[in-house]
């Protein structure tokens, strides 16, 4: 069998021809625009990032990828309920979202400073909403009224934070936030975090990823001061963030990109 | 070198063409224009029938994640394809690493596997399967561009940009993968008309 160049073309073309039917498409489309959104809103970054690279073998994504249909979606669900919620649960600046799930991460974070140092006087009461907001007491509370806020706030904040140890890896951590934030890959942990801690997990994640997504379409935009503030902002709140791969993706196309285009 | 093995046709017809100017693209609008494409490359790029809905839906996490930064100085197809590439690798990783189940077995054997039902005709449907079981017999460097150059029809600068290699290298592994691709297209013919 002589195989020329137009024999060839034959098996490419049907190669190219294998595509799969409309129907497929339209079967797949809900559950891969779900999933999507809501694990790509989650924790789409850190997957960014290892999908990125050459090397896939230990990488966040290939361990979410080794995840079976039920369990992604489960996983979708779980993380991005506290996101989801947030409008709900704090309904007094339901028209902020943004600025409210920056602020609970950066109250998060400083509530936690205080339980290190066992000085729930520590925490400020102009955060005790957002901290209420993450770690919700049991009994429900009153509307937050700024003088109940001050007398509650710290009770409410750390009576529902993990223990100063649990919180506390090294001894410097003590005088520096960003050492206390969330660990950074919930998936390469050996045991499973806890509830408490994967809302403040996601809480953090959707403050950084509102932050990068803003800075990402100011640099689309051509708007690199507002592009550099917003990566400075991150790199002031979350200097060891989950997303600080990405935002040094922005700086790095901040510099080489001098005039914005 | 031959241009028509470069993959000259870098904007196929039945492809969206790159976009000139930075477009506004979200998740859903990226699955209609692409999804048959993104399927079709994972697929020839060796990723099981089994796993394809998941190598898919990470595909399109990836996608969703990183289209705030897609600024369209590069084709969307190029973009897409990249992230595939990767994603197929790790797929591929993977299943050299499990236990081969049967069925496993089965799609790793192109001529054992059901041909799809969009390919209807009989004879297009023996041409396909022996292109997957040459495809299949290709390592992992020649499959990749070979799929890239002759099935997705890029262009050499884009197969650099997407493989991460020089251009002179596109050229020559392309050229290897081509008479590769040859050879078991040969062998097997000969083997299927010396069948009864």
């Amino acid at each position: 069998m002589n195989l020329d160049d137009d024999d060839d073309s034959v098996f490419e073309q049907a190669l190219r021809a294998d595509l799969p039917s409309i129907a497929e498409q339209n079967r797949l489309r809900p559950r891969i625009l779900a999933a999507g959104v809501a694990v790509g809103t989650a924790l789409g970054s850190t997957n960014v990032a290892a999908a990125t690279q050459a090397s896939f073998g230990a990488s966040a994504l290939s361990k979410l990828s080794a995840l079976s249909w039920p369990a992604k979606l489960g996983l979708a669900a779980v993380l991005s309920a506290p996101v989801a919620a947030l409008p709900l649960v704090y309904a007094p600046v339901r028209g902020a979202d943004l600025v409210s799930q920056v602020r609970t991460s950066a109250a998060t974070v400083r509530a936690r400073s205080a339980a290190n140092a066992l000085s729930p006087s520590n925490v400020r009461a102009s955060e005790a909403p957002q901290t209420a907001q993450v770690a919700p007491e049991p009994t429900p509370a009153p509307a937050p009224e700024p003088a109940n806020v001050i007398a509650r706030a710290p009770v409410l904040a750390v009576s529902n934070l993990p223990t100063p140890a649990a919180l506390a890896p090294s001894p410097a951590a003590s005088d520096n936030a960003s050492t206390v934030q969330p660990a950074v890959a919930t998936f390469g942990h050996e045991s499973p975090p806890s509830e408490v801690e994967a809302q403040r997990s996601a809480s953090t994640l959707a403050a950084e990823t509102q932050l990068l997504d803003r800075a990402f379409a100011a640099l689309a935009a051509g708007d690199r001061s507002t592009a550099a503030a917003l990566v400075a902002e991150h790199a002031r709140r979350f200097p060891n963030g989950l997303l600080r791969q990405e935002r040094e993706r922005a700086r790095t196309r901040l510099a080489a990109d001098p005039k914005g285009e | 070198m031959n241009a028509g093995a470069l993959g000259r046709r870098a904007v196929p017809r039945q492809l969206p063409s790159a976009q000139a100017q930075a477009p506004v693209l979200d998740l859903a609008t990226v699955y209609e224009a692409y999804f048959r494409y993104v399927w079709r490359c994972l697929r020839s790029l060796g990723v099981r029938d089994a796993q394809l809905e998941d190598a898919l839906q990470d595909v399109f996490i990836v996608v969703q994640r990183r289209l705030p930064e897609f600024d369209g100085r590069a084709a969307v197809r190029t973009w897409l394809y990249a992230i595939a590439l990767r994603i197929a690798r790790k797929y591929r990783e993977r299943a050299r690493r499990e236990p081969t189940s049967l069925e496993a077995a089965r799609e790793d054997d192109p001529e054992l596997s059901a041909p799809q039902a969009s390919v209807e005709s009989e004879h297009q449907s023996e041409r396909l399967l022996l292109a997957r079981r040459a495809l299949a017999s290709l390592d992992d460097d020649k499959r990749e561009i070979f799929v890239l150059a002759r099935v997705e029809q890029m262009s050499a600068p884009e197969m650099a940009n997407v493989l991460r290699i020089p251009l002179n290298t596109v050229y020559s592994r392309l050229r290897a993968a081509r008479l590769a691709f040859d050879a078991e297209i040969t062998r097997l013919r000969a083997i299927s008309r010396s069948t009864p």
